[in-house]
């Protein structure tokens, strides 16, 4: 969609935020940014693009509520007011740093056909791309816009066609029938690379994958440290990512993908030492082996069933007996938020590649019981830390406190095992100029077939 | 015959509310919260919350019953959760494609397998009539999605001859039209030969032959009439599934039909949705069944007559 509706920022390639409709931004205050739009700029229907189509999209997030992409990632929508034609400040009620990355969700749109209601099946945009034909989950097509404000886009039109099932996709992309395919899986990613037409960027993502623990249930065996620490010296990381993923994934060296700008590294997971696993169990008072429980939903992340059943044999060699109980997604996310499970598997974008939103939701009461375990040592630490951060609008500041917070959250061990998904994307090697982003996103905008 | 079609048609209705209300039922007492599943990974509970209370899902469920039945009265199916359009807007926009394919899978596996079953019935126990059978069997126990594997490892990725997702032309028919029309084709095929082996010796056809009456004329007059009738059933009930979607094969190959929409509604507990689809689900068993009625009546004195 960023083709053809722009937002007021976008991330490079390495998820740095720059401007896109705006220019330059400021805060004026805590709760107050302040931003310079970019002049001269037509919306696909002749409308120009001012401070007053930047007020009513934010208006219209707004009354979109909950039901707006991205809404839970806004502790408040904030208000917008245009202080000149072309200078609009956004006014939130608590402080947000998050605030310039989230905008990078939401196009522009124009006042006049965005009030229609067939705007939202024809979106209009001030993008390089207008929209000509949209079948939602059959087909997208986007034809260039002379009337672009960047110089014209080379690529004439492009087509974005859902196709689910991986190895069709690949297929399609080997016969020529399309010239890029998103999200490869990375078995099929070494058959793309035998043909001299194709090549395949990957890129570390912001996916997280990770198997959490268990908080709220003191009675469990997982309560006591040894182990929850003995569980993650009994697997063996890099045999998982080698053989299962074909090397498509990061190990974790903390809680966030190392792309975040804030993750910290704190070493990962120590690598695989029975002898050591079993000295823990003892010390925990199970000699003999101990049994824990795992509710398990397919489609979490790539691979998870076999990652799972992996993780399952591994911890077996250490006198872990992992039971893993399949559920569809819907019984899968009840059962979550009760005592009864020792592990969950959890799939988790990073989108706004920001740190405040994961690490609140991560330790919260509602997901994993870490907030108000009884056993989780460092929680009101982390707590009052995340609380601190999330208010804090200088990013040295904040990247320190989420630092010190990821470490206190760490020496809990909060995860069995856990690893970052790399993004893998197919394409012909006649398309050039084409940007792949580490949230997966492709931009066309300078792209070429040659 | 119009009071025996009347009849069939109220039935129909019937059968469609008691759907409806049946669906409606169970979707409600599975788990899964709609808004839940519908908000990204790490929504808080208040925006879970909200958008359920947008959504209507609050309210008490004999109230919630209470609006659903007004509206379908008027028509209106309502808005899918996940799309934000109107429900019959998305059906429409992929019913098209579940007709293409649905009609081509259909003829294919009539014209192929009625043929076919008819000469391994009359050549029955020669090589003929093994290999057909044989083969019959084998395709039936391909399991879908296999086969449509299978069929884009040939006929795109080694011969290059078709292309193997989307609906852009007619050349990306044929591939999930041979898929979906496999598993008919063999049914007919077999349940066509049965039939016939059955009819071809009993009495009637004895008496027909000692009447002095040609070979075609009894199989074509006095012998196919009787076989037909278990094979309508079946390919009836074929037709309609066909209509419904087939989410196998319109996953592989990307079709953009009803049975991936259908299942993809029910995974994101998408309420207003699940209910669109199930309605055009009972539609079209109802009305294939009653195409199936009709044709026993043709087929059929006894039916016909006691109506």
């Amino acid at each position: 969609m960023p083709h053809i509706v722009e937002p007021l920022v976008e991330m490079d390639a390495t998820l740095n935020i720059r401007g896109l409709m705006a220019e330059s931004w400021r805060l004026v205050d805590d709760m107050t940014w302040e931003f310079k739009l970019r002049q001269g700029v037509k919306f696909h229907n002749g409308e120009d693009f001012d401070a007053e189509s930047v007020r009513f999209t934010i208006q219209k997030l707004g009354a979109m509520g909950a039901e707006a992409a991205w809404s839970y990632l806004w502790k408040d929508l904030p208000q917008a007011e245009a202080v000149d034609r072309y200078t609009v400040r956004l006014k939130t009620q608590t402080p947000q740093p998050a605030l310039i990355r989230n905008l990078v969700f939401y196009g522009m749109m124009p006042p006049g056909a965005g009030a229609q209601a067939a705007y939202d099946n024809q979106p209009i945009g001030t993008g390089p791309f207008r929209l000509s034909e949209w079948t939602q989950g059959v087909r997208l097509v986007g034809d260039a816009w002379t009337g672009y404000w960047g110089s014209t886009p080379r690529l004439a039109r492009f087509t974005y066609r859902p196709i689910q099932d991986a190895s069709t996709r690949v297929a399609a992309l080997q016969t020529g029938e399309i010239d890029v395919a998103m999200n490869v899986p990375p078995d099929l990613v070494n058959a793309l690379r035998r043909s001299p037409s194709i090549a395949v960027l990957q890129v570390p993502g912001v996916r997280l994958a990770h198997l959490p623990f268990n908080f709220r249930n003191s009675s469990s065996p997982i309560s006591k440290p040894q182990v929850r620490q003995a569980a993650g010296y009994a697997i063996d990381g890099d045999s998982i990512i080698q053989n299962i993923l074909v090397g498509a994934a990061q190990p974790l060296s903390g809680p966030y993908p190392s792309i975040v700008w804030a993750a910290a590294d704190l070493g990962g997971y120590p690598g695989r030492d029975i002898a050591k696993a079993k000295a823990l169990l003892t010390e925990a008072g199970y000699p003999n082996g101990v049994d824990i429980n795992m509710i398990f939903t397919p489609g979490e992340f790539i691979k998870s069933q076999e990652v799972t059943e992996a993780i399952q044999a591994m911890l077996k060699d250490a006198g872990i007996n992992l039971k893993i109980e399949p559920l569809e997604a819907a019984a899968y996310s009840e059962r979550r938020g009760g005592p009864n499970w020792d592990v969950a598997i959890n799939g988790f974008s990073v989108m706004n590649a920001d740190p405040t939103f994961f690490m609140e939701w991560a330790t919260a009461d509602s997901t994993f019981g870490y907030a108000s375990s009884a056993f989780a040592n460092n929680k009101e630490q982390v707590v009052q830390l995340l609380g601190q951060a999330a208010t804090t609008m200088d990013d040295e500041k904040r990247k320190a406190l989420y630092q010190q917070a990821q470490e206190l959250y760490w020496q809990d061990v909060p995860w069995l095992w856990g690893y970052t998904q790399t993004d893998s994307t197919g394409f012909s090697r006649k398309v050039k100029g084409m940007d792949i982003l580490s949230t997966g996103w492709l931009r066309l905008r300078d792209a070429w077939l040659d | 015959m119009r009071r025996y079609l009347v009849k069939r048609g109220l039935q129909g209705i019937i059968t469609m509310i008691a759907v409806l209300l049946m669906v409606f039922v169970a979707m409600r007492l599975a788990p899964g919260d709609p808004a839940e599943l519908f908000l990204p990974e790490g929504a808080p509970p208040e925006t879970i919350q909200a958008l359920n209370e947008r959504w209507g899902l609050r309210r008490p469920i004999h109230v919630q019953l209470g609006l659903f039945v007004r509206n379908v009265v008027q028509g209106d199916m309502g808005e899918s959760f996940s799309y934000g359009r109107p429900v019959t807007d998305i059906i429409l926009d992929r019913l098209p494609a579940s007709i293409q394919l649905a009609t081509a899978a259909f003829a294919l596996s009539s014209v192929v397998a009625v043929p076919l079953g008819i000469m391994a019935a009359t050549r029955r126990d020669t090589w003929l009539d093994n290999l057909t059978i044989g083969g019959a069997l084998a395709l039936q126990s391909m399991p879908s999605f296999w086969l449509a594997l299978q069929l884009i490892l040939v006929f795109s990725l080694m011969l290059g001859l078709l292309p193997p997702a989307g609906r852009e032309g007619w050349k990306y028919m044929v591939l999930p039209t041979v898929a979906l029309s496999a598993e008919s084709l063999a049914g007919i095929i077999r349940i066509l030969r049965v039939e016939l082996v059955r009819v071809l010796v009993s009495d009637y056809i004895r008496t027909a032959r000692s009447k002095g009456l040609g070979e075609r004329i009894v199989l074509w007059r006095h012998a196919l009439k009787n076989a037909a009738i278990p094979v309508v059933t079946v390919m009836g009930l074929w037709l309609a599934s066909m209509f419904n979607g087939a989410v196998f094969i319109e996953t592989v190959f990307a079709w953009p039909g009803v049975g991936r929409l259908g299942l993809e509604a029910i995974l994101n507990r998408d309420y207003p949705l699940i209910q669109g689809v199930v309605v055009l689900i009972a539609f079209n068993y109802i009305i294939a069944n009653i195409l199936v009625d009709v044709l026993y009546a043709y087929l059929d004195p006894r039916i016909r007559l006691s109506g």
